[in-house]
């Protein structure tokens, strides 16, 4: 009985984390779609009277709750307007990094043999090639814009993908069924789509989850080299990074931007996580 | 045997291909002599320059009688210190080294057994610790943990050195912020396959065949559970060894990683091909290794 | 975890229980091995500097950090005297001018090189022609190229002979500014060793000698018990490379070392507040030039320019950001240089007026490259030049760039149509502004045939006061010109312990010898 009521308050609690990072995750939708709208103050808006101020500071404008910037500008809403830059740049360089890497996964996966070590080959190219020296050539040769940075993260972050579902994919299509409809009707896209991505998905998503924080922290290591975000108002990954001068000081640059990434990132995870449980038949049917 | 054969030849191309690209890569990044000379230097001294360099020469040129020194182990000298490429990497990289093992070990020693436990009290304490864990370390980027880690314990707490090289205690911090880096993935990948492993029916015929519970989770479920597991092992191991460019930033750690970044900064050529063509021949043998573990743990891919 | 907690009791030792027992107040640096060696205390300075060593000869470098400990090793013809900004002698004992071209230098006698061998002519004769050898290519060679023959008199007196009358060029003499010293070696020792010794075993005539180098960890320079002039009070100097700011002024604030180059202008209140340091520093820092590109549009119309500069409120921006340790100028030069004309304000902030002279015009858009971190809070400067540009109608693009293909760029004269480059004006004359003005210099995105008339008759007049009226001519012409939108200067900031004083008359030039241990 005990065990049982534990079960279902854990339960429920999990569920109400769940409910409060899809919350999270919809206010920060909101946020990168109506952008400037939702910031409390002009996020542009520098005043170098009032810089480097703690948060709770009286200004002109209002209360910075979370403090100001090295330019004066209220904390609180560069965050708000940075909300649909990280959302863009990560998502769409997780997206064409998972698209890339499993379609190459699970096809040199299921080839197997010559095809499973050309894909080592270029994957191994990529890994023992430090990415930042990529992104500094980058920089070198083209000038900073979003398209390029989206494609510099996800060319940072596609191995992994490519590496397990191609071990994933090998690992299934061993499974006696595959062999069966294999033989039974054989079109390669079709069993990849239907039979294995369904079987390789939840590894995936779990490294999704992990890709996006990955790509966020990558965005504002590329901001170090030079190859930032192009925007007006930096975008969380440059506010961190930006911060860092000034960590002894006034900590609030760099720990609520911080905080950010962390929030949305942990919001993401928790969500994949659910998904997780529901895409997975296998270990759905357990429960 | 054949498959270690081909995994090496496989290895040498990659390092090849490794090279070749850096090579192009670094002379499309713009030309040294900026950097080298004073900001106000003449165009005809950075001409000089770019003679007493060999960046003048054919890219061919350049690239053969590169690769022919590379051979006999000579990678040239630094731009900038005249100091031989292969002293500066073997410099560097016993800290690298260091610091990978250092924080691998801490990953691993913690998150392979708490990612099995996980896995085998589905739901239990243990289970929803390593979740709430591996969440909250892969949420945070590791820089920004470094940086709350001097503070806290270097700043605050006066405990650790607040940067450099040299003894287990100025070891402490990056090792610690690496292996928060490194914990999640490992500890979720580990619990996963677990999941993935245990209602097989290989395990089920084992249960069935009357074989003791541990020696089933031993036997049966690590040996097929680890696969993933070492792939991304070595895949951090590689990333390590490549260089946690941020983390040892911040701590001043003279690895590989930071020589790798302030010598592309500087366009010093010599030493950024250098340790590319170290990192990829470390890379390689990590991955042979990873290989040849994996088909030891796991037999039925010996025949593959 | 032996290893670990001895290393702990090794490193609270070190910091706490030491640092009492020490009379100087400094850290002892002697091994425990014998009772005298305990007792032995030395005075030591731990440096760390904001990047690592690359060659230590000094006809071989100009770089910021090399130039640091060379001066410690080797030492000048000349020195600047921080009261005047004049002249005076160091090596030499007298110099004059014979001739428009040929300058006189009469060297001391009592001078010896570390390893005993006395200085004479023959070694200032070498120094000069090994720098002016094309082939070596020496970063200071462009400087000294008006040099046509060097002649040993005798043992102690030299003679210069330059192909036209240059009367800068005796502000190459002396240590400071940069590119273009000449740090005087020994023929001896440098004929009988390869380039790589002399990278790495510098040997010259000053109040250190190096003690030791492991190359990217730390180089240890101890005091030249032999030296002609006075004795320095510290005994050893112990460098360090740590380019993380926050790190540095960790390291300083916790007692790991003793000085710190770079301080941030972030971190000054903390070391201020702090127990056991404080801040050294010299106005005479970087002078900050916002360059505008006058030869291409839309900044080839001087209206452009001038809606540019008075759209700017560099006093307030400068203020802001740079607070007590900045200065805003009005000309494009050092205060500590001879010629400076102290009358030329700054442009005024007067967005009004910028807006009328852009009434009519279709509204201007700039692509524009930042730098990120190479100049004293250059980040923060470009965003607000921006936000203000922008408030009078200009259309600003920034990127940020990476300085290796930010410089680059700017070389080929392709940098944008702004950007803002520091100059180093240590030499103390106007002559420097030829780098970001004159047409034939490579990072001057000034094309103009009246500047380059007036810098090129100032070069050649030998008399000092016309030399100066011309040099005033061409500050009122560059201002009335608005070539460069604005000027300002950051101070050089150290971070120093308590037991350590110093005063800092220049900007980039530490100087071990002239450090001082504080009575407390």
């Amino acid at each position: 009985m005990a065990a049982m009521a534990r079960k279902l308050t854990s339960l429920r609690g999990s569920q109400i984390i769940v409910a409060l990072a899809l919350v999270f995750l919809l206010v920060l939708a909101v946020m990168a779609v109506t952008g400037d709208l939702m910031a409390p103050m002009n996020a542009a808006r520098q005043s170098l009277r009032a810089r480097l101020m703690p948060p709770g500071f009286e200004g002109r404008q209002g209360i910075h709750w979370l403090g100001t910037d090295s330019v004066g500008r209220d904390i609180l809403s560069l965050i708000v307007a940075g909300a649909r830059p990280a959302i863009l740049v990560s998502g769409f360089a997780v997206a064409l990094a998972a698209l890339f890497g499993v379609s190459l996964g699970m096809f040199a996966g299921y080839r197997g043999g010559r095809m499973g070590g050309l894909l080592l080959y270029i994957t191994n190219i990529q890994l023992a090639f430090p990415f930042f020296l990529l992104a500094v050539t980058i920089v070198g040769i083209m000038r900073p814009s979003i398209p390029l940075v989206v494609f510099v993260i996800a060319l940072g972050c596609w191995v992994p993908f490519a590496r397990i579902s191609y071990s994933e994919t090998m690992q299934v299509v061993e499974q006696e069924y595959i062999e069966a409809v294999r033989v039974m009707r054989g079109g390669t896209a079709r069993i990849l789509l239907r039979h294995v991505l369904p079987n390789i998905l939840p590894n995936i998503l779990v490294l999704a989850t992990f890709a996006l924080g990955t790509a966020i922290v990558m965005e504002s290591g590329l901001s170090f080299v030079g190859l930032g975000v192009p925007t007006k108002t930096p975008t969380w990954g440059r506010m961190l990074s930006e911060g860092r001068d000034y960590i002894s000081t006034a900590w609030w640059l760099t720990f609520f931007p911080g905080l950010a990434i962390f929030l949305l990132v942990l919001s993401i995870n928790v969500c994949g996580e659910r998904l997780r449980d529901i895409t997975d038949p296998k270990q759905a049917g357990k429960q | 045997m054949q498959v270690f054969l081909r995994q090496a030849i496989l290895g040498i191309l990659v390092v090849l291909s490794a090279l070749t690209l850096t090579f192009i890569l670094v002379r499309l990044s713009g030309d040294p002599t900026s950097i080298i000379l004073p900001q106000d230097a003449t165009e005809a001294q950075r001409a000089l320059l770019r003679e007493q360099l060999g960046l003048n020469q054919s890219l061919v040129t350049q690239f053969l009688s590169y690769l022919g020194n590379a051979v006999t182990g000579d990678f040239g000298k630094s731009y900038f210190d005249s100091e031989s490429v292969t002293s500066i990497v073997m410099r560097h990289l016993p800290n690298t080294l260091v610091l990978a093992g250092a924080s691998l070990a801490i990953a691993c020693l913690f998150a392979l057994p708490l990612g099995v436990m996980a896995a085998v009290w589905r739901d239990g304490p243990v289970d929803r610790f390593v979740q709430v864990a591996a969440v909250i370390g892969a949420s945070m980027p590791s820089f920004w943990v470094g940086l709350l880690l001097i503070q806290v314990f270097a700043v605050g707490l006066n405990l650790f050195p607040t940067y450099g090289t040299g003894s287990a205690a100025h070891l402490a911090l990056p090792a610690l912020t690496l292996a928060i880096y490194a914990f999640p993935s490992l500890a979720r990948l580990t619990r996963s396959s677990m999941l993935e492993v245990l209602p097989q029916s290989y395990v089920m015929a084992a249960r069935a065949k009357g074989m003791p519970e541990s020696r089933v989770i031993s036997r049966t479920v690590l040996r097929n559970g680890m696969v993933p597991v070492l792939t991304l092992l070595a895949l951090e191991i590689g990333n390590l060894i490549g260089g946690a460019v941020l983390t040892e930033t911040v701590f001043a750690w003279e690895g590989i990683g930071r020589l790798a970044i302030t010598s592309i900064q500087r366009r010093d050529f010599p030493v950024v091909q250098g340790v590319v063509a170290y990192v990829a021949v470390g890379f390689v043998i990590v991955t042979f290794l990873a290989e040849v573990a994996i088909r030891f743990v796991n037999p039925r891919l010996r025949h593959k | 975890m032996g290893v670990h907690s001895r290393t702990r009791a090794r490193f609270t030792a070190l910091h706490g229980t030491r640092a009492a027992m020490l009379a100087f107040g400094l850290s002892l640096t002697a091994a425990p091995f014998s009772l005298s060696d305990a007792l032995a205390q030395t005075a030591t300075a731990r440096i760390a500097l904001s990047g690592g060593l690359d060659r230590l000869d000094p006809s071989m470098s100009a770089n910021g950090t090399d130039l640091v400990v060379m001066s410690q090793i080797y030492e000048t013809l000349l020195q600047i005297d921080p009261a005047t900004g004049e002249l005076k002698p160091k090596l030499a004992e007298s110099y004059s001018a014979k001739s428009p071209t040929v300058w006189e230098i009469k060297l001391r006698k009592d001078v010896t090189f570390h390893d005993g061998t006395p200085l004479t002519a023959a070694d200032v004769k070498y120094t000069l022609q090994r720098l002016l050898d094309k082939d070596l290519g020496s970063p200071h060679y462009s400087q000294l190229t008006s040099i046509k023959e060097v002649r040993a008199v005798d043992d102690h007196t030299v003679e210069i002979e330059t192909e036209t009358p240059n009367p800068v060029l005796m502000r190459r003499m002396q240590p400071i500014g940069g590119s273009g010293r000449v740090f005087i070696v020994s023929k001896a020792y440098f004929e009988s060793h390869t380039p790589e010794e002399l990278i790495n075993q510098p040997m010259g005539t000053g109040p250190y000698k190096l003690e030791s180098w492991q190359k990217g960890n730390s180089l240890t320079l101890a005091r030249n018990e032999d030296y002609w002039g006075e004795k320095p009070a510290i005994e050893k100097g112990i460098f360090t490379f740590i380019p993380e700011n926050s790190t540095r002024v960790n390291a300083l604030l916790q007692g790991e070392v003793d000085v710190i180059q770079r301080l941030p202008i972030s971190d000054v209140e903390r070391v201020k507040q702090s127990d056991n340091a404080h801040v050294v520093s010299s106005p005479n820092g970087l002078v900050h030039t916002l360059l505008l590109d006058s030869s291409k549009p839309p900044f080839d119309d001087i209206d452009v320019r001038k809606a540019f500069a008075h759209a700017l409120d560099t006093e307030d921006m400068v203020d802001g950001l740079l607070g007590e340790y900045g200065r805003v100028l009005g000309v494009p030069l050092g205060p500590n240089a001879v010629q400076f004309d102290d009358t030329i304000e700054p442009y005024a902030y007067d967005p009004d007026l910028s807006e009328k002279l852009l009434e009519g015009k279709t509204p201007i858009k700039l692509d524009t490259f930042t730098s990120d971190g190479r100049y004293v809070n250059d980040r923060d400067f470009y965003q607000v030049i921006n936000s203000q540009l922008d408030q009078v109608g200009f259309e600003i693009t920034p990127q940020t760039l990476e300085w290796g293909r930010f410089i680059n760029m700017m070389q080929n004269r392709s940098g944008g149509p702004f950007y803002i480059i520091g100059w180093d004006f240590g030499e103390g004359d106007a002559s420097k502004m030829n780098s970001f003005l004159q047409s034939s210099s490579a990072l001057s995105v000034t094309q103009d045939a009246e500047y380059d008339r007036l810098v090129a008759a100032a070069g050649q007049e030998p008399d000092d006061a016309k030399r100066t009226e011309i040099w005033k001519q061409v500050q009122k012409y560059v201002h009335d010109q608005y070539f460069i939108a604005a000027v300002w200067q950051a101070s050089s900031l150290y971070g120093f312990s308590k037991k350590l004083d110093w005063t800092a008359n220049f900007g980039e030039n530490l100087a071990l010898s002239e450090f001082k241990l504080s009575q407390q």
